[in-house]
């Protein structure tokens, strides 16, 4: 109750008392009543939430679509090789980085060197690209994120890389340049091949990597598979998608969310204890993007067991009262166990993982 | 995360307005119970079976009216009262109960306090300890109110019960601020004789 304004009339405390003691005073309108209202409320408001959403729900599907490794891939070699083809197009590709030994930075014969410059884009990441794909081959079982082995690749001469990596497989940079058209035809093909895969375009920027079996043929069977580039990186990605088919394994659970949300926001709800269920606000929702974000292209399948015993704080994802997943947090992961009963992992920086769970603190 | 500044009640009804209908199911939790209690004490017993429409028909026009809604000077709080006293008004008219808007007239002059009022020696009006007295007392205090006119009973309500000041008092019942105290006086002048009445058999409990 209001204190009296300085101009008001007193109120009789006496009166006032009775008033709180009145027989009535706990009176609530019964519960369909309030039923009543509260659905009429709803409703009222649902024609402007749904009528937006016609255009606005299939944009967001277009968006939710995109926004998966495979087709994200796709577009950032493209438009990596765009952005490299306007860059040089017309010139001859760049030199190897500085350093390199001048047998492997000799200049090509005239006429390859036009090849070369015609199909610049690609064959200028191709040395890159190589070094990245002969790692990947063995970091293939750790299956962790190629990004930091790119940021090495500047650092360890080529050569010298070549020889403690894959020493029988690749002949020395001075061996190489004998190598028969052939064999140099089959590795740019594998390198193009190579160049394609998510983890390569995923790179921000390529380091300028030493070319040195950059040779006129070479180029030309770079030119040649230049318009096998996406049929390659398909054939690629596909084995790769087929071992980890729910890259994105919050895709659903997310379509649900928004489904569920669209309807009535109250449909969805976070267990975070047996006890303590809070609902899908903004704060959670911005929780959950976050999430989202941060974890994609991160997420590997594994199995349910394996799930380390560091694991906490559990936090199960409700639509409609039923469990749709539930997230966990490991030491430098954070698990995500979907409704089908399969565990996926995504490894995050520590602090990013302390952050999150701190904000689950205040919700 | 839970907010710590809870938001006020224009910040929702905005929300409301713009689809939020979870804004609207936290209007309602601040203000159903006491709006309820309002609407019933209006109707009085006799009308009392209305206070169910009475109360529900107020709230839906909260929601046709979401669009249009602008805190213009008044607070939510005091609007929505105001729809229920006028919705209440318009249901006493219809069931036959006379409604007279010039309560006042005719009257005698408002009672006013004096050192012998047979309420001064009830207990404390905090006192934890006499309990049935104000339970009693609680119970008087309603039959009073129902020998009201509609009118005088909204303004000691407001005022007492919901918290009104005289001023947001004069603007929820769309009359003259002299008008509203006045009405206010003369509801506590009857109110205090009537349980005046009622008081000595109370104290000899």
């Amino acid at each position: 109750m209001n204190a009296p304004a300085p101009d008001d009339d007193p109120r009789d405390p006496h009166l006032l008392a009775a008033l709180r003691h009145a027989p009535d005073r706990d009176a609530r309108p019964p519960a369909p009543v309030t039923a009543a209202i509260l659905g009429h409320a709803r409703q009222a408001v649902q024609p402007a939430r749904a009528a937006a959403p016609a255009w606005r729900a299939g944009l967001g599907a277009a968006f939710a679509r995109l926004w998966q490794p495979a087709p994200l891939a796709a577009f950032g070699t493209l438009a990596m090789a765009t952005l490299i083809g306007v860059m040089w197009g017309g010139q001859p590709a760049p030199d190897a980085t500085p350093g390199l030994r001048p047998e492997q930075a000799a200049p090509v014969p005239a006429a390859p060197r036009d090849a070369a410059a015609a199909v610049g884009s690609t064959a200028a990441v191709l040395p890159a690209s190589r070094d990245v794909a002969g790692e990947q081959k063995e970091a293939a079982p750790e299956a962790t994120p190629s990004k930091p082995r790119l940021a090495q690749a500047p650092s360890s001469p080529p050569a010298a890389k070549a020889k403690s990596s894959k020493p029988a497989a690749t002949p020395p940079p001075e061996t190489a340049i004998a190598r028969t058209d052939a064999m140099q035809e089959r590795e740019g093909r594998r390198e193009i091949t190579d160049a394609a895969t998510p983890q390569a375009a995923a790179a921000p920027a390529p380091a300028p990597a030493p070319a040195p079996l950059q040779s006129g043929a070479l180029a030309k069977s770079a030119a040649d598979a230049a318009p096998n580039l996406l049929r390659a990186r398909s054939e690629r990605a596909a084995p790769a998608l087929g071992a980890n088919a729910g890259a994105a394994p919050l895709a659903g659970a997310a379509a649900e969310i928004d489904a569920a949300t669209s309807g009535d926001a109250a449909r969805v709800r976070w267990r975070i204890t047996p006890q303590r269920l809070v609902a899908h606000e903004a704060a959670q929702r911005a929780w959950w993007a976050a999430v989202q974000t941060a974890t994609l292209g991160r997420w590997q399948e594994a199995s349910a067991a394996s799930g380390s015993s560091a694991a906490s704080e559990a936090l199960t994802l409700l639509i409609d009262g039923a469990a749709r997943g539930r997230l966990a947090f490991e030491p430098q992961a954070i698990v995500w166990h979907d409704a089908n009963g399969a565990t996926w992992r995504a490894p995050i920086e520590a602090p990013t993982l302390r952050a999150w769970q701190e904000a689950l603190t205040r919700w | 995360m839970a907010d710590d500044l809870e938001p006020d009640d224009d910040s929702l009804m905005r929300a409301f307005a713009q689809g939020d209908a979870r804004a609207f199911e936290r209007l309602y939790a601040r203000h159903h119970a006491a709006l309820y209690r309002f609407v019933r004490r209006v109707l009085g017993r006799e009308a009392g079976t209305q206070a169910d429409e009475v109360f529900q028909d107020t709230w839906l026009r909260v929601v046709r009216a979401r669009e249009r809604w602008a805190p213009q000077g008044a607070t939510f709080r005091t609007w929505l009262f105001t729809l229920a006293h006028h919705r209440a008004i318009d249901q006493l008219r219809k069931s036959g109960r006379e409604v007279a808007l010039d309560a006042a007239e005719g009257e005698r002059e408002p009672w006013q306090p004096t050192a012998a009022a047979p309420w001064q020696d009830w207990p404390a009006a905090d006192s934890v300890e006499d309990k049935a007295f104000w339970r009693a007392a609680g119970q008087r205090l309603l039959d009073c109110l129902d020998g009201l006119p509609a009118v005088q009973r909204s303004a000691f309500l407001l005022h007492h019960e919901d918290g009104l000041a005289l001023e947001d008092l004069a603007r929820t019942l769309e009359v003259g601020f002299e008008t509203a105290k006045s009405r206010l006086r003369y509801a506590m002048s009857k109110l205090r004789t009537c349980m005046g009445a009622y008081l000595p058999a109370a104290q000899e409990r």
